[in-house]
């Protein structure tokens, strides 16, 4: 590249991020094509060598692209903005979906006439009735009594289920550390240590020839790459143009055998590893890590020699994270509401402490940071690890970049390395954690973590608790039934431990079952080869490969719960104004109705007004929480999952504390019927009144290191209630040995919110958090815009 | 002395307070003020007594404090649920606010003892540690209760090692002041207008104490703060700027904080029944403030705007 100045690159950016912003989502149907022509040809072949051939022929064959003026190059569809099909996971949706894309309220996405026509024709009937989709097979391990109880939704399985398992991290540290052909040499000195006269090694030998075959075509690609840059290179006229994709292809052409030889080679490396791993997988929230500590070594070396400048390096960053943007998911339409927004979240932390308990941060830390700030992505969902040692230069820095409205997500090192090291990390290797997708810790190389597996809805659990078994939304009878009569809080909080147990048990049952579908027909073998020690054991991640394994379900609504808790035990078991049979006859009532001389209205109110809320520092409420979680989480980890390793409990919402609230009846915290839940650990909407430190004080006393699939707080800050100085104490407060593990803001106002509400063509690129990631405020639907807008803004004073 | 003994009357509690005082603080406000400036953002404050406060929006129609009155205040009118001149409130069992479960009635006063206070401040303890914050007593004037005032600074110095701010407007009798000035870290001293009959035209009482006031608490070596509320067509002229500014400099005061007139406080007059009496003027306009801001600093005084 030419030396040019920050602001030139600067502009570049901007203007590459504007196209993208603008561009519709189209479908693009070349992946489904291609793996639907290559399962016709390997019928009967071993299912695992299948997929693998199925992505050397994708690989092999897919459109590549090089779009006008970007430097970091690479394509996972042929749309500028697009997502591929996964027909092997699930055909259903596609086939229920298939007219109404381009016509949903959200996430609409284009498809042309004549690729419809293919997928209907084609794509369709294969996968309908030629082969046995995971959704299949997952079908087929469970019994009539988890279907029954799966159809209910107390608990949703199926985000995995969607195009994929997702939520993951690529192993960049391997990639980088042995290039293509190394990890292809790792793979091919295994096989020889298998024999394929023995059954169980035979299937190891099965597994790592997948491995050379996906990265034998991963190499193909990647040179494909370098002839069509310098093909476009001898067309170009722009000379400055044409010495850069001159570049790009010397760039591709090493790496696509040699480890990188530059911090250039290493982004593109990095970049080609995540497109690929999402060819393979169409899950969400493949992450990308710890950025600025794997390309540190190549910023390092280049900057000594002389070769780049900090501000190419921001350009760099900048295109990765607008290429990042460019990567879009389909979601069934039934999915939808379930995670607004880009169904993609890639996550990229900075900052944290390295494996030997130093601080970690850099140079590079900060101008990734930087870059970040300016382009204002809507991809990666950033993120900050924080500790003791963490620069206070870096917090200012974060803290301005907040108030500029990047909304990043802060994490506690000191509570999550403790909480991973209880569930079997070493303490080197929980030094080492990230995030995936929202909020959840894993081990960045050696971990398979499935940490989206599924979602729990606490509060219909008490909603079923209380009814003895029926749900309030569908009158359906189907909850665990309870002999004893419930007189005294001890006895309901009973009741409601063992009605949680009881869908903990389906919940779990029916994740193993999936668990294992994909594990037979939707292996990883471009994920295991970067992963810590799938070629090792000779297993795929999807069958336990790696080193750390994981399944993390998700509760929401705690909050809602707690509150409903303390009502009914302060008025109904203490303060005995109210009788239980009373309480629970309103509820199903919506609140109508006349109790004891009262309406139900003014119930309502008493039980808003008179009772503590989670989320104000107060004991009474806060400590039916720390039990409530306490409870969810000593439960979850006494399962053992499919591939090995344990269940791993979470506590955030996505959106499903929008979903679940609208399939749940009234609740006794004053919230009435379909009204939301509460967002991950955070208070009921409006429900907190102290202000800011009250929040984090409640949320500290929740123990936030058994939370080890991650939790999330998301607090909305008027801009002028953000003062720097303030807000940097207000976090290094929050984040003490045993405080706070996740928190993140929406700094943008109030009046901002709804003005986009009103003129969205004026608000385009305008990003908010909603749960753990970041969304395009004007995408969402009105219910998550206003759910947002609800949520009380700290108060100014 | 048995601290819990004395009772103060505090109208509110407001943690991460963070425009009051350097640091993360919270802020305790107390009742009671002999000051009625025009633009006051506080009315609730003027009464040492209890007030009762009707807010529309929260009303239910419920009825329910339709008979809860002994003195048959309740009425059902547009305006309020409170007929004004029959209230005597604190002075009856305080049956609306007791019945109202939508909290729409509400009583704004409570008396606290110095540990139910303490209670609440010592909770964000951490936050003033880290950020070098502590607690900031505001009002009304901090100095109407001057004896709870002395007990509550003495105990959060002396006991808790918590920082004080006390925001006060200066009309204080001198024995008061001085007697608390010990347990004082730092004062946020209002001056309104320097001019003194046009002070008792907008605020109701000559300034000639609050300036003696500020002389001896200067002499006394306590750090102070001035703030100055910039309310158009009172006092946003530059030649008060620049006379205030000679007096700050001259009294070697170093920092002055400015606090445009905002009109937030218009729906409390709404809900107290209170006629608000500067209903039409015009909002500040940010150049002016820039400009006052560089008279102040060009006498070397640092100036922040909005504290």
């Amino acid at each position: 590249m030419e030396r040019i100045s920050l602001s030139k690159y600067k502009q570049r950016t901007l203007e590459m991020k504007k196209k993208v912003v603008k561009q519709p989502k189209e479908i693009c149907i070349e992946r489904a094509r291609l793996i639907t022509e290559s399962y016709k040809k390997t019928k009967g072949e071993d299912p695992i060598i299948r997929f693998a051939k199925a992505m050397d022929h994708i690989l092999t064959n897919m459109t590549i692209k090089i779009w006008d003026d970007e430097f970091i190059i690479g394509n996972r569809s042929t749309k500028f903005v697009g997502t591929p099909l996964f027909p092997e996971i699930r055909i259903g949706t596609i086939e229920q979906d298939i007219d109404t894309y381009e016509n949903r309220p959200v996430q609409a996405l284009f498809l042309s006439n004549e690729d419809r026509t293919i997928i209907k024709e084609e794509i369709i009937p294969y996968w309908k009735n030629e082969e046995e989709t995971v959704q299949a097979r997952f079908q087929s391990y469970l019994n009539s009594d988890q279907k029954d109880i799966l159809d209910k939704l107390v608990f949703y399985a199926e985000v995995e289920l969607i195009n994929g398992i997702g939520h993951f991290f690529v192993g960049h540290e391997n990639v980088l550390k042995f290039g293509i052909n190394g990890l292809i040499q790792k793979a091919q000195e295994k096989i020889k240590d298998f024999s394929s006269l023995d059954l169980e090694e035979r299937k190891k030998r099965i597994f790592l020839e997948s491995v050379v075959i996906v990265c034998n075509s991963v190499k193909k690609l990647i040179q494909r790459f370098s002839i069509l840059a310098y093909r476009m290179a001898e067309n170009e006229t722009n000379p400055a143009r044409q010495k850069e994709l001159f570049e790009i292809s010397e760039i591709c052409n090493n790496i696509s055998e040699n480890p990188p030889n530059s911090f250039k080679e290493a982004i593109q490396l990095i970049y080609f590893s995540h497109l690929i791993s999402g060819l393979e997988d169409g899950g969400f929230a493949i992450s990308i890590g710890r950025l600025d500590q794997y390309l540190y070594p190549y910023y390092l070396a280049d900057k000594n020699e002389g070769k780049i400048s900090d501000e190419e390096v921001q350009f760099l960053i900048e295109c990765f994270f607008i290429k990042l943007s460019t990567l879009w998911n389909i979601i069934f339409y039934l999915g939808v509401y379930g995670g607004e927004g880009p169904p993609i979240s890639e996550n990229v932390v900075i900052g944290g402490i390295d494996r030997l308990g130093n601080d970690a941060t850099n140079e590079l830390s900060y101008i990734i940071l930087d870059g970040y700030t300016h382009i204002k992505t809507v991809q990666p969902t950033f993120s900050v690890r924080i500790h003791e040692k963490t620069p206070v230069d870096l917090l200012v820095k974060v803290s301005e970049s907040i108030k500029t409205g990047t909304s990043i997500a802060l994490f506690n090192d000191q509570v999550m390395i403790k909480g991973l090291q209880n569930r079997g990390f070493t303490l080197e290797d929980a030094r080492e954690y990230a995030p995936i997708g929202c909020v959840e810790p894993q081990h960045p190389y050696k971990s398979f973590g499935s940490t989206n597996a599924s979602q729990l809805n606490l509060v219909k659990i008490l909603e079923l608790t209380l009814t003895n078994g029926t749900d309030l939304s569908t009158r359906r009878d189907y909850g665990l039934k309870s002999n004893t009569k419930i007189d005294s809080y001890e006895d309901l909080w009973e009741a409601f431990t063992n009605q949680l147990s009881y869908f903990i048990r389906y919940m779990v049952s029916t994740m193993n079952a999936l668990d294992r579908a994909i594990a037979e027909l939707n292996p990883q073998p471009f994920l295991s080869v970067t992963t810590e020690n799938c070629i090792e054991r000779g297993l795929d991640v999807t069958n336990g490969g790696a080193v750390y394994n994981f399944t993390g379900p998700q509760a929401i609504g705690l909050a809602t719960v707690s509150d409903s808790l303390a009502v009914i035990k302060k008025l109904v078991f203490e303060e005995k104004i109210l009788p239980y049979e009373d309480l629970v006859e309103m509820l199903k009532k919506n609140y109508r109705g006349i109790y004891q001389g009262r309406k139900g209205e003014e119930w309502r109110q008493i039980f808003i007004n008179k009772v503590p809320k989670f989320g104000n520092d107060n004991d009474y409420v806060d400590q039916i929480a720390v039990a409530v979680a306490k409870a969810y989480c000593d439960e979850i980890v006494k399962y053992n999952n499919y591939r090995g390793g344990k269940f791993n409990p979470g506590i955030y919402s996505t959106s499903y504390h929008l979903v679940f609230g609208a399939l749940t009846g009234a609740s006794a915290n004053g919230r009435k019927s379909r009204d939301p839940l509460s967002n991950g650990v955070g208070p009921s909407n409006g429900m907190d009144k102290i202000g800011p430190t009250a929040i984090l004080n409640s949320v500290e006393k929740l123990k936030n290191d058994l939370m080890t699939n991650g939790n999330s707080l998301i607090l909305a800050f008027h801009p002028n209630a953000l003062i720097v100085e303030k807000f940097v104490p207000l976090i290094q407060t929050f984040f003490n040995h045993d405080g706070g593990y996740h928190v993140q803001f929406n700094v943008v106002g109030k009046e901002t919110l709804l003005e986009a509400q009103k003129n969205p063509d004026e608000y385009r690129d305008l990003v908010v958090r909603i749960a753990g990631y970041s969304v395009l405020f004007t995408e969402l639907s009105k219910n998550a815009q206003d759910d947002i807008i609800t949520r009380t803004e700290c108060s100014l004073n | 002395m048995n601290e819990d003994k004395i009772m103060g009357m505090i109208f509110n509690i407001q943690r991460y307070a963070i425009h009051d005082g350097p640091g993360i603080r919270t802020l305790v406000f107390m009742k009671g003020c002999p000051l009625r400036c025009k633009w006051c953002q506080n009315p609730e404050s003027w009464k040492i007594n209890e007030n009762i406060i009707f807010f529309k929006e929260k009303c239910i129609d419920c009825k329910s404090c339709l008979n809860s009155c002994e003195y048959n205040a309740i009425q059902f009118e547009e305006s309020g649920r409170i007929n004004r001149e029959r209230c005597v409130v604190p002075k009856c069992s305080l049956g609306c606010v007791g019945v109202c479960e939508a909290e729409a009635i509400q009583l704004i006063g409570e008396k606290m003892t110095i540990t139910d206070i303490l209670d609440t401040v010592k909770k964000d303890n951490k936050y003033y540690i880290n950020s070098g914050g502590g607690v900031t007593i505001s009002g009304g004037e901090p100095f109407y209760q001057p004896e709870f005032l002395q007990a509550l600074l003495k105990k959060c110095k002396e006991e808790e090692g918590i920082h004080t701010v006390v925001e006060t407007c200066g009309y204080v009798k001198w024995e008061f002041l001085e007697e608390i000035l010990p347990y004082i870290d730092l004062f946020y001293y209002d001056i309104k207008i320097l001019n003194r009959n046009e002070h008792k035209k907008y605020t109701g009482k000559q300034n000639d104490l609050i300036l003696s006031n500020l002389k001896r608490i200067k002499i006394s070596g306590a750090p102070i703060i001035i703030r100055v509320p910039i309310i158009p067509t009172v006092n946003d002229f530059s030649e008060f700027i620049s006379e205030l500014a000679r007096f700050v400099k001259d009294l070697s005061i170093l920092e002055v904080h400015l606090l445009p007139y905002h009109r937030l406080a218009e729906k409390k007059y709404e809900r107290l029944e209170l006629k608000y009496k500067l209903e039409n003027i015009a909002p500040l306009e940010d150049k002016k403030l820039e400009d006052f801001k560089k008279i102040l600093e060009s006498e070397g005084i640092t100036v922040k705007i909005r504290g």
